[in-house]
Formats: structure tokens, sequence, C-alpha cells
């Protein structure tokens, strides 16, 4: 296996303007979401994997958002999954870029673009190993599937969901993904979502009336919610055993990145960003109504609803239970064992390549591998790291993007035991 | 001398359901402002005023906002009455008990969006024009209607452009039935002061956010901004009595207990906007805020005041601005002839004297004072204005017609 894996690695090297070629081919192709159209995108990958000469299952069960799937290797034995996603947050403001957004230029060794970090270096990466593996026809135990998803950054239902509630074969014994992570960790562990939608209702009348009181103008009333929410944010809970150990390297590791430096405390809490407010119609009419979209981060030990629950009671003991609110995405919180052994040969490849081993890790943002692992399946998230995520000039280095391709090939070869005859 | 007030009120007693129905008519055009076009509206006025075969002009200085005057009789002494079409937004009609764009009648009640400001009152001045003219008085001078677009977002396009352009439509006395009540007689109002807040931070991924952001900053000094209330105003030495009065007998249900809006700012954050979708950290939250300022305040101050208190609680990042659409506080004296004669009409029909009063919300009434006319509110008392059921009761809608009508005849009509 060792002469298979040197086989693979090199024709990784030898092929590197193909793969960073690639790369920016993927992020010349907006995928914002919201819209969360990824027909352009989905087509030209298509494409690349149809010239390969390799099979490819197209769904789009929301229009226009298209999952891809192709399998090669042997069924019946195990199954491993490259899981990864087409869409990326919108673009707010191009003009605040210092490249073009879509450009996907590669420049003083970063790689840039919207998406570039999360997630389409590292969903490029799969589909490169999976490319790789194909084109050197290397022999696998087992069958090995790249699931290109849309709708992810919009809660995957309309992805990774929907695949794995319609195509149960797809589900795999163990599930690979490239969401940003760095190559010095390995995420096994993530936060859960709950998305809350508040709505306040007051009486409204005339602006002339001087009706400041919360319960004539919803926007006052809304600004007491937000207060009484922010009290919420930093709570913790109790983590569980498994991870419970991760929790200090986690936070040591946050805080030395550029975009986790002083934020390492959401790793065991509860965080909350108020992420939209609409409220009024008129400066001169007092609001009857305004809304607001929470998102609250929960780590493993906490459930959805008990967010909410805690949510619903703080606003009972301000006298505000009569504020609508409404639950309407969710994610449980969501861990694999670190001694899972895609964890562990993650570990090893990660080693051989960079030459240190990486550490195993707690997130805070949530990915799609929590679908799998609901349902039993071990999931490990090894990527690159990724500079601006979700704000204008996002990057990562050339080089991340390699070491995250030869260590997810080598994870591949391992797990499949190709050539272990 | 042609016909005698009680012989007008008694006309108008038998006309109460051509009054009643104009005025349904005239509700059911849905002059929604914003978007804020009166095209329909107007074009049924202007057709009510041909039938009676008086012509108007037309005049649109911005797409959709259609203001039309008529008048007849010429020369001077010039009487006017002014009104606006537009209304305030409806909101979500289901909150309504009844379409909002039906003209309902329950109770004695006509409810509607845009009955008390100020379809009833633009209805009474209607009726009261198409009737002075069809009773054919030999007028000593001329009596006009202006019926205007734009008044609840400004004005600017609607009664200020007019009279700019038009030097010739400033009168020498006007009358507005903007909702007041049939027992007050409106003498002023207090000055406008909007205001926008903006307050700016880093877009970033929600998931590691500690809940503090531009959203939140806004929050708390929308909390602070309306802190503005507990400033005074100064008040001018012939409306001391006018304020004590009014406040003794603050005006309707709306008001009770408002008192001190008389002589304190009053505030209203109107408006938020913020951040794109949940899980980014937002870029920008705006506010808008609606201050109207007491007697003795200039717009400005509002701005100074508000930054001093941001800067106090350590939230001076956040941008105020004045937004170009402000007024002083302003008025007509209650010793004024054109006052009385108002006053006297109004105490014949209600039966005992109403008081002078000055309200708190702005009206176009601004722009004729602006230029020394005489102006006078005299409307029906107001129920759920911007709000949901509004309504006003048929009764004050045939009392403000016979008053409306009075005052004009008595201000164009030969010497007795």
């Amino acid at each position: 296996m060792g002469d298979e894996k040197q086989r693979v690695w090199a024709y990784i090297d030898e092929h590197r303007p193909r793969w960073l070629a690639l790369v920016r081919e993927v992020i010349r192709r907006p995928s914002d979401n919201p819209p969360g159209e990824t027909l352009q995108l989905a087509d030209y990958i298509q494409g690349v994997l149809t010239e390969a000469g390799l099979p490819v299952r197209r769904f789009d069960p929301l229009p226009g958002a298209v999952n891809l799937v192709s399998s090669i290797g042997t069924w019946g034995g195990r199954h491993l999954v490259l899981n990864g996603h087409l869409d990326t947050f919108p673009v707010e403001d191009p003009e605040r870029w210092v490249h073009d957004p879509y450009s996907g230029d590669v420049f003083d060794g970063m790689i840039y673009g919207r998406g570039a970090g999360d997630m389409k270096g590292g969903t490029t990466a799969l589909l490169s190993a999976f490319l790789t593996i194909a084109a050197l026809k290397v022999p696998l135990r087992g069958r090995l599937t790249l699931m290109l998803v849309s709708d992810e950054e919009t809660g995957g239902r309309w992805g990774t969901q929907w695949l794995l509630e319609e195509h149960p074969d797809l589900l795999g014994d163990a599930v690979l993904s490239a969401e940003p992570s760095t190559p010095q960790a390995i995420n096994i562990s993530e936060k859960g979502v709950c998305w809350i939608r508040v709505r306040t209702l007051a009486e409204g009348g005339h602006g002339g009336l001087g009706k400041i009181s919360s319960h004539e103008n919803a926007i006052v009333k809304m600004a007491r919610v937000l207060e009484i929410a922010r009290g919420l944010a930093g709570r913790r809970g109790l983590l569980p055993d498994q991870i419970a150990p991760l929790l200090d390297s986690s936070r040591a590791f946050l805080e030395q990145q550029p975009y986790g430096r002083g934020h390492s405390w959401v790793l065991d809490a509860l965080s909350l960003n108020i992420g939209r407010i609409h409220g009024g119609v008129k400066i001169n009419v007092v609001p009857v109504s305004c809304d607001a979209e929470l998102d609250y981060r929960m780590p493993p030990g906490f459930t959805a609803a008990q967010v909410h629950d805690l949510f619903r009671q703080a606003l009972q003991e301000a006298g505000l239970e009569d504020v609508h609110s409404e639950v309407w995405m969710t994610a449980e919180p969501s861990y694999t064992s670190p001694d899972a052994e895609i964890v562990r040969l993650t570990q090893a490849n990660a080693e051989a390549v960079t030459g240190s081993c990486p550490r195993l890790q707690m997130a805070y943002g949530g990915t799609d591998c929590r679908f799998f692992r609901y349902r039993g399946v071990s999931a490990a998230i090894y990527g690159p790291r990724v500079y601006n995520m979700g704000a204008p000039n996002e990057m990562i280095t050339v080089d991340d993007f390699f070491t995250v391709l030869k260590v997810h090939a080598g994870t591949i070869l391992e797990y499949l035991g190709a050539g272990d005859s | 001398m042609e016909i005698s007030f009680q012989g007008l009120w008694a006309e108008i007693e038998r006309r109460r359901e051509w009054v009643v129905d104009l005025c349904r008519e005239i509700v059911r055009h849905p002059t929604e402002n914003p978007p804020g076009s009166t095209i329909s509206c107007a074009d049924f006025v202007a057709a009510q005023l041909a039938d009676a075969g008086l012509e108007c002009h037309v005049f649109e200085p911005q797409p959709g906002l259609r203001s039309l005057v008529s008048s007849f009789g010429e020369g001077s002494p010039h009487f006017m009455f002014n009104g606006h079409m537009d209304v305030f937004p409806a909101d979500d009609p289901r909150l309504w008990d009844d379409p909002p764009f039906e003209g309902v009648i329950r109770n004695g009640r006509l409810y509607g969006r845009g009955v008390a400001d100020m379809k009833g009152g633009f209805t009474a001045s209607l009726a009261s024009f198409l009737l002075i003219r069809q009773l054919r008085p030999r007028l000593r001078g001329r009596i006009s209607f202006m019926a205007v677009a734009d008044e609840e977002t400004g004005g600017l396009w609607g009664t200020q452009w007019i009279l700019e352009r038009h030097p010739d439509l400033v009168p020498d006395a006007c009358l507005i039935g903007e909702p007041c009540s049939p027992d007050a007689v409106r003498v002023g109002e207090k000055g406008i002061s909007w205001i926008s807040l903006t307050s700016r931070g880093r877009s970033y991924h929600g998931s590691l956010a500690t809940g503090e952001n531009a959203i939140t900053l806004l929050a708390e000094a929308i909390t602070i901004v309306k802190g503005i209330v507990k400033e005074e105003g100064i008040t001018p030495p012939d409306l001391a009595v006018v304020i004590e009065d009014a406040k003794r007998h603050y005006l309707n249900e709306d008001y009770q207990g408002r008192e001190w809006l008389l002589e304190h700012p009053s505030c209203n954050v109107g408006v938020i906007r913020g951040g794109i979708k949940a899980n980014i950290a937002p870029r920008e939250a705006t506010a808008e805020v609606d201050i109207r300022i007491p007697f003795g305040w200039e717009p400005g101050q509002t701005v100074a005041w508000v930054q001093k208190q941001l800067k106090a609680a350590g939230l001076d990042g956040i941008e105020v601005t004045l937004v170009p659409y402000a007024s002083t506080p302003n008025y007509t004296s209650p010793r004024h002839p054109f006052a009385q004669m108002v006053r006297r009409h109004a105490t014949d029909v209600m039966g005992f004297p109403p008081s002078f009063t000055v309200t708190t919300a702005a009206t176009d009434g601004r722009f004729f004072r602006q230029r020394g006319v005489p102006t006078i509110i005299y409307g029906p008392r107001p129920n759920g204005v911007g709000g949901l059921n509004e309504h006003i009761t048929l009764e004050d809608l045939i009392r403000v017609t016979k008053v409306h009508a009075a005052t004009a005849l008595e201000f164009v009509d030969e010497k007795r």
C-alpha cells in the first residue's frame, strides 16, 4: 500500500497546475446562497467528471440547487463518502474585495475568492482526490462516493439530508469532509444550531403621539427582546465525556487563528448572532410589528429545544411572554469518537504529509457531517485554514489546498484498503 | 346673502347621505403612501368637480403624485380649502376587522385607512365647496379647493410645490380638515425633526458572535434616544392659555394621558432595518426616528442632543443625521379674526364654544403659515390613525362639513 500511496501523491504533485486550475474554475462560478442556485457550477463539475469517464447522478429536489453523486470501486465492502458543498455565503459588498470575489485569483501563494475556504477549496480537494484515484485506476476494496451538495449554507435540507433520506445507500460507513479546519487539526465535534424568528407586536398608531413604550411600539419592544436574547449568550452546559478532554486544546488552537482570537469561549457556550432585523413601515407610523432572526449555536450537551425553552423562560421572566418566537431551523450538536478509524487514519496521513500530528478538535461551525453522525456514521473533517471566512477577501493558501488534497487521498486509500492484497 | 347659515346646515342635513357616500367613495381609492400614488383619487375628485361644472388644474410634479386645484369667483378675499389624499399604509389588511379600503359603516362609524387622516375632513371640504358652488351665492371673492398628494411624506411635491410655483394660489385664509375634533379649533402645531441612526459593524460568520453587533448597538441607541421626551420646550405668550387649555381637555382617546406632548418632544422609532441573514453578523443597521419638537425648538437641536447622549453611553460610533424634511413649530394666533370666525361657527354647530388647541402632528398648514396665511385646522375626531381599524363617526363628518361650509361662505360671501 505504501507504493500505491506514493504513486497517488506523486500524481497529485505532477498535476499541480491542473488542480489549481480546477479550484479557480470552481470559484469562478458564483453559487451565493441565498439565492442558492448552483446550476452553472454543477454543470461544470459534472462535465469534468463525465470527461474523466466517471458516472454522475444528478439530483435537484430544489430546482437550481444541484446535488451531484459519483461512485467508483467495488460494492459490497465498506463504503467511504467524500462530502463537500457547492454553495457559498453571499457577497455582500464586492467593492471591499481587493480581488474580484469570483476571480479565483492566485496571488502570492493565496487563493482568493468567495468560498475559497468555505468550502470550494476543500470541495475541489475532494474532487481532485477522487479524480486522481479514478485516473490511476487504484484498485479499491470498497466503494468510494463523491457527494457534492447544494443548500449547505441554508440548512442542508435539500442537499445532504435529502440525499440520505431518499437514497439510503449513500450513507456509507464513514465520511470525510474538507470543511475548513486547518491542516493542524481534525474537527470531530461541532455545535448545533437553533435559528429563532422573533416577532413583536404592538398597538401602533400615529408617530406624533409619543408612543415609546413596549406595548405601543414593536421596535421598542424588540429592543428589549434583543437585550434578553443576549443574556443567554455565553451560557454553558455539560460537555459529553468523549470530547470534554478536547476543550482546552481546542480553545488554545482557536485563539491562535486569525479569525478565532478572542472567540474561543464559543466552543462550549451558547453563541448568538442577531443577523437580521426588520420593523415598521414608515418613520412617522408607530410600528405594529418587528421581526428579528436569531442564530444561537449550542455545544454538545444542549438540544435545540432546550435553547428555545431557555429563551421563552427568559422572555417570561421579563414579562414578555406575548412575544412570538418560532424555531425555524435547527441542527443538533454532533460528534464522532476520537477513536473512530476514519479519525485515526486522517490523523496518520496528515502527520505523514505535514510532519506533525494534527490535534483533534471541537469546532464551532456546523457542517453536513452531522447528518451522517445522526445516523451513526463517523465523520472526520480536515480542511484548509480559511482567512476572512464569510467576509470580504476570503482566501486560503495554495499550500493548504495541496496538503488537504494529499491527506484525503492517502486516507481514502487506507480506509478502502487499496492495494492491500 | 342668498341663504343663511341655518339654511346651509339644513341643506347639509338633507344631503347627509350624499356626504357620507362621497367619503366612502374617496376611502375606496387606496392612496397608501408609500408608494403614494393619488391618481385614481384625484381623477375621482376631478370628475366630481366636472359634474358641478368646475374645471381644475392638475399638477403631477412626480409620477403618480397628482394634485389639483379648483376655484370659482374671483379677486379677494381668497379663501382656500386644503386637504391631502394620500394616507398611511394599511399594514397587514388581515389584522383589520374590516377590509381597510371598503369604507364599511358600523354603529354610526365609518371605517377605513385614511378616513380620519384625512379623507373625512377632505370630504367635508369637498362637499362644502360643491355645495356652495351649487347654491350659487354671489361671491364677494374667490374660493378654492386644493387636493394634494405627498402630505404623509413631507408635502414637498404637494402643497409646498404648488404654492412655490403659483403665488397666485396663496390665499387670504386657509381651512384644513385634518383630524382634530369638532370641539376644538386647532391653531398651531409642533415642528418636525426626523433623524436617522446608522450603526456599522464588521460582517463575519454568526457562529462566533457574542450577541453584540450593529443591530444590538442600534437597539441600545434606540432605548437612549427615546429619553428625549423628557426635554422641554418654551411656549410663546399668546399660546400659553391655549396650551393650558389643550392640556385640560385633551382631545381624543388616542391622546389621553399624552398632554405632555404639548410641551415636550415626542419620539417615534418608526423603522428599523439591519442585516441580511440570520447567520451573518450585520454590516449595517439603520433606524429612522420621528421627533416632533415643541415650541421653542429648532429641528437641528435634536441631532445635537442625541449625539451627546450616545457619546455619554459610549455609542458615539453610531451616526446621527437630520433627514432633510424638517419644520419649525408654527401657529396662527387664536386672536386672529379668522380663528375667531371658525370658532364661532363651531360654537353654533356644537352648541358650546370649542377650545383652541395646538397639536403634535404636522400638517400642510405649515406651508401656508410660513407665507403669512392665517390657517386653521378643523376636522373630525380621529381613531386608530396609523394603526388598525381607523374610523370616524358619521356625526363628526357632518358637523365638520357644516363648519367648513359656513366658514367658507362667510369669508367670501357678500357683506350682509
